[in-house]
């Protein structure tokens, strides 16, 4: 198990050199002069000279990729060229929400997605079985920014359960969870219906095994047979799915977050497209998708952890 | 699929496609059969319908004002479905927002196709290129699709044909990996060797020979991937990174009825509709094509 981890750690390093290449080539490659949106509509040649030779942009491109990435081990995602913000200070402050939007999305998805997969599954081709697949095909096909619009329309503008919009409360109070519902129930959807998918096949196919059978034939309680014997083996796809899930969820918390105003990364990444502000999209795309890898290298790890077989491949 | 090799003396060898109009046949009469997606191709009839036939359809240019007739509700006279803050016709926005959706899919999931096709051959057939063309797909798959997209259009600029390119790359490797598991599979089989050693050359084998027999998993990619491309389009819209105003995109259209949620909640929800239906079409054509491609798969 252990050289496991290490060699998917190792694995790990040139894919997170790749992906900060990418973001620092690509945003390097857009259009606009650093130094010109540094130093103003007033600023004069040799202003602009100046501010290139400060930022080093007069140096060879991987010159200035490795002083990049050298920050970046160190926590140094440089200043915002908009409002000379510290970027890691400006994402640090947002990431939390962030965070927590994803994973109450998770807890969401899972909980609706293996309630209703198992459910579908326990009750194949009845009316239940169908109406949680047209649910699942629905849940896939909603557009989330428009769910969330809805969903603010009816329970926090017509019943006004919930707030319509903005996080202020830690998720562990009762007003912050309140204001986490909606977001959450609008992220989680599309997973809870990708997830309710492979709980029904995953739980299908173990259902038919022998020993699940055999455990019937002893008498077992169906309750106990469903719980102990089918749902722990039916769960490690499943598992695989919430866990990738997750990744997703975590860029899908970019428009969530524009939809209920939340004060996450997303908004913030959106709103740096917006004003052309490169290094804070270059600093919160990093760390977006450092997240997702790492998340699916947990994924990874977890899958070996439940099945041995993994281990030995 | 690849099994009935024909080698003849004249050195002509063929790759093993069966009848094409029978196998085309059976997959419709199958698709049909799936009550599913038999909905989805009439909802996707009528979207390509309303996309065409969008100026005989309505008589209201959608994109012209008239403040008179501002934020009238859905069954007003002379606009059932209502009209936008500006008195635009919702249904001619509707219509013509049909034909942007169904374009920029289109466009986007072949430009992804041609992309991800070319690469898929390319590393699948040559060993040499196999290890570097994954490597990047891999690189790209660490990247929330999203976020991908938005990344390109950070660098690209905000608009519709920016939102296609995007949307573009980010098929890329999953229809790269798609094709480059088909071309391995193929590649060492019979009317492969067959055709090489009669001196074919590997542009022929790859795209008259290889190619066709991978047409299965690329047809039931595009059709879910039409479903990702107009759902992305959307929302790129909708965070103001695509089509911007006065342009009958049905994401922008949602964005903009957000602030008259309260009053006019038509404007929102005409469209959340439009784009909930077709993507609905897709998903479920794109499952039904994948059950009946597959010879293993009995019909629901």
């Amino acid at each position: 198990m252990a050289g496991l981890i290490v060699r998917r750690l190792f694995q790990l390093i040139p894919l997170l050199l790749g992906i900060s290449f990418i973001v620092f080539i690509s945003l390097h490659l857009a259009p606009g002069d650093p130094a010109s949106m540094i130093g103003g509509p007033t600023a004069t040649r040799e202003d602009l000279a100046s501010i290139r030779e400060d930022l080093g942009l007069n140096d060879p491109l991987f010159t200035q990729y490795f002083r990049y990435i050298s920050g970046v081990v160190q926590g140094d995602l440089g200043y915002s060229y908009q409002t000379k913000q510290s970027v890691t200070e400006a994402i640090m402050i947002r990431f939390p929400n962030t965070f927590n939007l994803a994973i109450a999305s998770i807890i969401v998805a899972t909980v609706i997605g293996v309630g209703a997969g198992m459910i579908s599954a326990i009750k194949q081709n009845t009316s239940l079985d169908a109406l949680s697949t047209i649910g699942a095909l629905a849940g896939i096909s909603i557009p989330n920014f428009w769910l969330g619009s809805v969903l603010i329309l009816l329970f926090a503008v017509n019943w006004q359960w919930f707030p319509a919009a903005g996080v202020t409360q830690p998720p562990w109070t009762l007003q912050g969870m309140k204001e986490l519902i909606l977001p959450a129930i609008t992220l989680g959807t599309g997973s809870a219906a990708l997830i309710a998918r492979m709980t029904r096949s995953a739980v299908l196919e173990v259902i038919r095994q022998d020993y699940i059978r055999t455990a019937r034939a002893k008498g077992v309680k169906e309750k106990s047979v469903i719980l102990l014997h089918c749902m722990r083996n039916a769960m490690i796809p499943v598992i695989t799915v919430i866990g990738l899930n997750f990744g997703f969820l975590l860029g899908g918390t970019i428009i969530t977050e524009q939809v209920f105003a939340i004060n996450g990364v997303g908004r913030l990444m959106i709103q740096a497209i917006a004003n052309r502000d490169y290094t804070m999209v270059q600093g919160a795309v990093l760390l977006v998708a450092t997240l997702f890898v790492l998340v699916n290298l947990l994924v990874d790890i977890l899958y070996a952890l439940i099945d041995p077989r993994i281990r030995y491949e | 699929m690849a099994t009935d090799t024909a080698v003849t003396t004249d050195v002509q060898v063929e790759a093993p496609i069966p009848d094409q109009q029978n196998r085309v046949k059976t997959v419709w009469r199958k698709l049909l059969q799936n009550r599913w997606a038999a909905v989805g191709i009439v909802i996707i009839t009528l979207q390509v319908i309303m996309a065409v036939f969008a100026p005989l359809l309505t008589s209201y240019d959608p994109t012209a004002q008239d403040l008179s007739v501002k934020e009238r509700p859905p069954g007003s006279e002379g606009h059932w479905l209502g009209t936008d803050e500006f008195g635009r016709d919702l249904w001619s926005r509707i219509l013509y927002g049909a034909r942007i959706s169904l374009i920029v899919g289109i466009s986007s999931v072949l430009l992804g196709l041609i992309g991800g096709v070319l690469m898929g051959l390319l590393a699948g057939y040559y060993r040499w290129l196999d290890g570097p063309f994954m490597r990047l797909m891999d690189l790209m798959f660490a990247f929330p699709g999203i976020l991908l997209a938005m990344l390109i259009i950070a660098m690209l600029g905000t608009s519709l044909v920016n939102v296609v390119i995007a949307i573009s790359v980010w098929s890329i490797p999953s229809c790269a990996r798609i094709v480059r598991g088909s071309v391995l599979s193929l590649k060492n089989q019979e009317f492969v060797l067959a055709l090489r050693s009669n001196g074919a050359s590997d542009i022929r084998i790859l795209f008259k020979h290889i190619l066709p027999n991978c047409t299965a998993p690329i047809i039931v990619f595009g059709t879910m991937r039409m479903a990702t491309a107009i759902l992305s389009t959307s929302a790129l819209s909708f965070l103001g990174l695509g089509a911007q105003p006065p342009t009958p995109e049905w994401g922008a259209m949602i964005a903009a009825g957000r602030d008259f949620m309260w009053t006019s909640p038509h404007m929102t929800i005409v469209p959340g509709i439009a784009i909930m239906l077709v993507v609905f079409a897709f998903n479920v054509v794109g499952d039904g094509l994948r059950d009946a491609l597959d010879p293993n798969m009995e019909v629901r």
